[in-house]
């Protein structure tokens, strides 16, 4: 109940605003929030009017993160197909034929930038992420280097299980030999902003409107494995990857955290190549 | 939400209909998941015998004379063989997480139905990465299975929302 009394008449005195129960969480809101500050859902208004609202806002925003996310999936596809018909009958990678393929993925992910931002500007969302204490926030930045250091660890094991042991071939280890400014770009610069800002930002964001904010980081983590369509085999690892950034995501309530972990999680590995 | 509401219970036209998708979803999941956690174990135990008969088929295609390196042929057979088996288990993978999918869909029926639909698009992704002639079969089936996927996931946002609404304060 809000807490005032409507018989009260002091003019000196602000009237409190009326607050609602979020349907998800349970907290209080302002009754004139469109969204809940607590986990981010969308809050139900009674007006029909707003009901409609409220149901276009909820299937418009699904559609546009699924239709983005199915459009970045077919550049994958589409690359997939190029890089088969291109080099299908290699045998020998040399280093013309690496810096072909690294020349091609630049520009698959050119695309990729235009479909995030094109996602954006068709919703103009940026999501806000629900009030964290002060606490909490930095620790996650110092609980951040260890994590960081642990996921290393285990993508290193990982990679080299696939590679000594299943003795299976990996052919992104040849394009990242590329020593060069666009490798770095490539393979560090771009993913790290491009597919955080649509992921973590975009993607996790949305989510948190239907679901909760452990499904959210879940669900965004599965997008981010799956869009790595050319990496197959590393898929399994992505997604534990996505979790890890999800929940940092959500801890540090910034995407500056999660960016800067994605950039030295792949200069890391970009490093023990060239080395 | 747990499997003892029936749309009698609800007592919506509304959540009846709504009820019908997340079990029409259910069946889809179920259908989805055996059908790749089948296909994929049937693969994944036929590697050796697809990858002899890709490599003998390589084989014939090579000018009449040219010497073969078996010891490289062995090789790259071995090879083959753990890519299918390790790819094979991967995808029967997520068959066993679809029907897990189908069993849970009831009781968390937003984020199962939206897990779902983004598994499902992306497996169809990543198959059709690693062979472009998979794409165009069975093409209509896939987009409907992906249609009424995302029909369930805007019946399950609904039905969340009804039988839980606001509390004025």
């Amino acid at each position: 109940m809000a807490d005032f009394d409507p018989t009260h008449t002091d003019p000196g005195e602000e009237m409190p605003l009326p607050t609602v129960a979020c349907w998800r969480c349970g907290l209080m809101a302002a009754a004139a929030d469109e969204y809940c500050p607590h986990c981010g859902a969308g809050l139900v208004r009674s007006s029909a009017k707003a009901g409609r609202r409220a149901k276009h806002d909820e299937s418009r925003p699904l559609k546009i993160a699924l239709w983005s996310y199915a459009a970045l999936l077919t550049t994958g596809i589409i690359h997939g197909g190029v890089l088969s018909a291109r080099f299908g009958d290699v045998e020998d990678v040399t280093p013309r034929i690496s810096r072909e393929a690294l020349y091609q993925i630049a520009v698959v992910e050119a695309i990729d930038t235009i479909i995030v931002v094109a996602a954006f500007i068709a919703l103009a969302a940026g999501e806000p992420m629900a009030p964290l204490t002060e606490t909490r926030r930095i620790s996650a930045w110092f609980a951040a280097v260890p994590l960081l250091a642990g996921m290393l660890a285990i993508n290193f094991m990982y990679h080299e299980f696939l590679r000594q042991v299943l003795r299976l071939p990996l052919i992104q280890d040849d394009v990242l030999q590329q020593r060069g400014w666009l490798t770095f770009v490539v393979v560090c610069i771009q993913p790290a902003i491009v597919e955080e800002v649509y992921c973590r930002g975009f993607a996790m964001g949305l989510l948190r409107r239907v679901t909760g904010s452990h499904a959210a980081v879940w669900i965004a983590a599965a997008m981010f494995a799956m869009m790595h369509v050319a990496v197959l085999l590393s898929i399994p690892y992505l997604f534990l990857v996505g979790l890890l950034l999800g929940y940092l995501r959500l801890a540090s309530g910034t995407i500056w955290l999660p960016i800067i972990v994605h950039f030295l999680h792949n200069l890391a590995v970009l490093l023990r190549e060239w080395n | 939400m747990n499997d003892a509401t029936s749309p009698g219970e609800l007592g919506s036209l509304a959540q009846s209909a709504r009820t019908k998708q997340l079990k029409s979803a259910r069946g889809i999941l179920l259908f989805v998941g055996i059908l790749t956690l089948a296909i994929n174990a049937f693969f994944g135990s036929q590697a050796r015998t697809m990858v002899n008969a890709e490599i003998e088929k390589e084989i014939k295609k090579l000018p009449f004379g040219t010497e073969v390196d078996q010891g490289k042929v062995d090789e790259l057979r071995e090879t083959a063989v753990r890519s299918v088996q390790m790819s094979s288990f991967i995808a029967a993978g997520l068959g066993v997480v679809f029907i897990i999918f189908a069993m849970m869909v009831y009781k968390y029926p937003v984020p199962i139905t939206i897990a779902s639909l983004v598994l499902y698009v992306g497996s169809a992704a990543v198959f059709g990465f690693l062979d472009p002639a998979t794409l165009g079969k069975g093409v209509i089936i896939k987009v409907l299975i992906a249609a009424g996927l995302f029909k369930a996931v805007q019946a399950a946002i609904a039905s969340e929302r009804e039988t839980q609404p606001m509390a004025a304060a």
